[in-house]
């Protein structure tokens, strides 16, 4: 009888039972509300899913995955040392189509301008208290941009990764929500209304040297992004080349697919109790949607500028596409643009500025890295 | 080596600057390219071939557009319901040779995925 009881209680004493915190309850509920806004309301179901799973298991006591070798540590060392995100990069590459941004390259200065949500975060952190390497990666939360938010997060403030991740995915995952009413202050029936002309033919040659020249220009002008622009690129490359079906299949779809559950697990893991619930949480989601909301909004004034030097022949809803979220962000422009004239169909001109903040929030990324510095350095 | 500023405002002013310049450069780039493209030329005269086509391509549509029985209005009808569209289609008309574009948008608005 003796003998079951000490076993009783070495088993009880090894559980995660025993080490549970009120944190770590927390985290779990926290973990289930991801979960339901995932699956039961669809709330970018494939990468929040993943996130709050993650969420869950990080925050079972004693398992082991930031000590013990094995599959969690892998994951982990892959968000901890920049992989997963270039290689996200290469597979939104391989799905993107920059033919609408070489067709009009003037939608450049749109994704541009959608970058001052970045900005008006990074002030905005920075009044609020947190150091200038935090308010950076609390920044980027504004481009949009999931894995340039995770990869500047781990280079400048590594410790407000799980909030950060949260922060931009969920925002990501909630732009049919956040942009519209932004959209419709800045604009007026009559401009939304706007149709645009066609856009012109953009040949092979064009679509293929494009990101040749482009990674090799921004590589040097910016050596720290170069594996985000040159993953995005040879994505691109795989898709335009004509020859490299095979591979662009793969970094459209097995590798991409692979990669968003290690990253999103991995974001969700480090969601642990003791480094998530703090109230530099709650400032970081909070400032990640007035980043949001300030790059779209920025994003339609600057559409509105451009209206008026065009003569009226730009659609100022396309500015709103400047934050990155491919193609949601656009998608929303051109759900926006029909609601004012169901003939309208902004999708590819919106692809123009959309396309252009990716790179955008790359170039921020990579000019903040050059100018502030990693953690530690 | 430390921040070159910890002033939140000029970080902000030269990362747009950066930001702009570097988008502007890549929009020269977007024309260089074009300028020195070589295959557009031989583009050119391919697009100019289906303009010279284009007189009997009017004359065969001109017995379309006097056609508007209710018959053909149901078969397109048919065919879209059956497609799973619009439960009610409320008007069927030519499309414009612009609208192509309109149509490919419509199709990728449809089948695109999140990517990020």
């Amino acid at each position: 009888m003796e003998a079951l009881i000490v076993s009783l209680q070495s088993v009880w004493n090894d559980s995660g039972f025993e080490g549970m915190t009120s944190g770590n309850v927390i985290m779990l509920l926290v973990g289930l509300v991801l979960l339901y806004l995932a699956i039961g309301k669809g709330f970018e179901p494939l990468l929040l899913s993943n996130i709050a799973f993650g969420c869950l298991l990080g925050n079972i006591p004693k398992t082991g995955f930031t000590t013990d070798p094995g599959v969690m540590q892998v994951i982990l060392y892959g968000i901890n040392h920049e992989i997963f995100p270039p290689l996200i990069f290469m597979g939104v590459g391989a799905m993107t189509d920059f033919g609408p941004l070489i067709a009009n390259p003037k939608t450049l200065l749109l994704g541009a301008a959608a970058q001052g949500g970045v900005f008006v975060c990074l002030i905005g952190a920075m009044l609020l208290g947190f150091d200038l390497r935090e308010a950076a990666a609390i920044g980027i939360i504004g481009g949009a941009d999931g894995p340039t938010a995770i990869y500047l997060t781990v280079k400048m403030a590594p410790h407000l990764l799980g909030a950060i991740a949260v922060a931009a995915y969920s925002y990501m995952s909630l732009v049919p929500l956040i942009q519209p009413p932004i959209m419709t202050l800045c604009t007026s029936k009559a401009d939304r209304a706007i149709k645009m002309d066609q856009l012109r033919t953009v040949t092979k040659f064009e679509r293929i040297i494009f990101p040749i020249f482009s990674t090799i220009f921004i590589s040097l002008l910016l050596p720290p992004v170069c594996a985000l622009i040159g993953m995005l690129m040879l994505g691109n490359l795989y898709k335009e080349a004509g020859c490299l079906d095979r591979l662009s299949d793969t970094a459209q779809n097995a590798l991409m697919n692979i990669v968003t559950i290690f990253l999103s697990v991995g974001t969700g893991l480090t969601m642990e109790a003791d480094k998530f619930l703090k109230y530099d949480t709650i400032l970081i989601i909070c400032l990640g949607l007035v980043a949001f909301a300030a790059g779209t909004m920025l994003g339609c004034i600057f559409g509105q500028f451009m209206k008026i030097a065009s003569g009226g022949k730009v659609n100022p809803l396309i500015g709103s596409a400047g934050v990155s979220a491919v193609p949601m962000a656009a998608r929303v422009s051109q759900v926006v643009g029909q609601k004012a004239n169901p003939s309208n169909f902004l999708l590819m001109h919106a692809m123009g500025p959309n396309v252009a903040g990716v790179i955008g929030t790359a170039v921020a990324a990579g000019t903040m890295l050059a100018m502030i510095g990693p953690a530690g350095k | 080596m430390g921040p070159v500023t910890n002033n939140p405002f000029l970080v902000a002013i030269i990362n747009m600057t950066v930001v702009f310049g570097v988008l502007i450069v890549l929009g020269v780039l977007m024309h260089v390219i074009e300028m020195v493209d070589p295959t557009k030329k031989k583009a050119a005269p391919k697009a100019a071939a289906p303009v010279a086509a284009a007189p009997a391509a009017a004359a065969v549509a001109a017995p379309v557009v006097e056609d508007k029985s209710e018959e053909i209005a149901a078969v397109i009808a048919a065919a879209v319901a059956a497609c799973g569209g619009a439960e009610n289609v409320t008007a069927v008309r030519i499309a414009a040779p612009a609208a192509s574009w309109a149509v490919g948008a419509r199709a990728e608005a449809q089948t695109v995925k999140p990517f990020m």
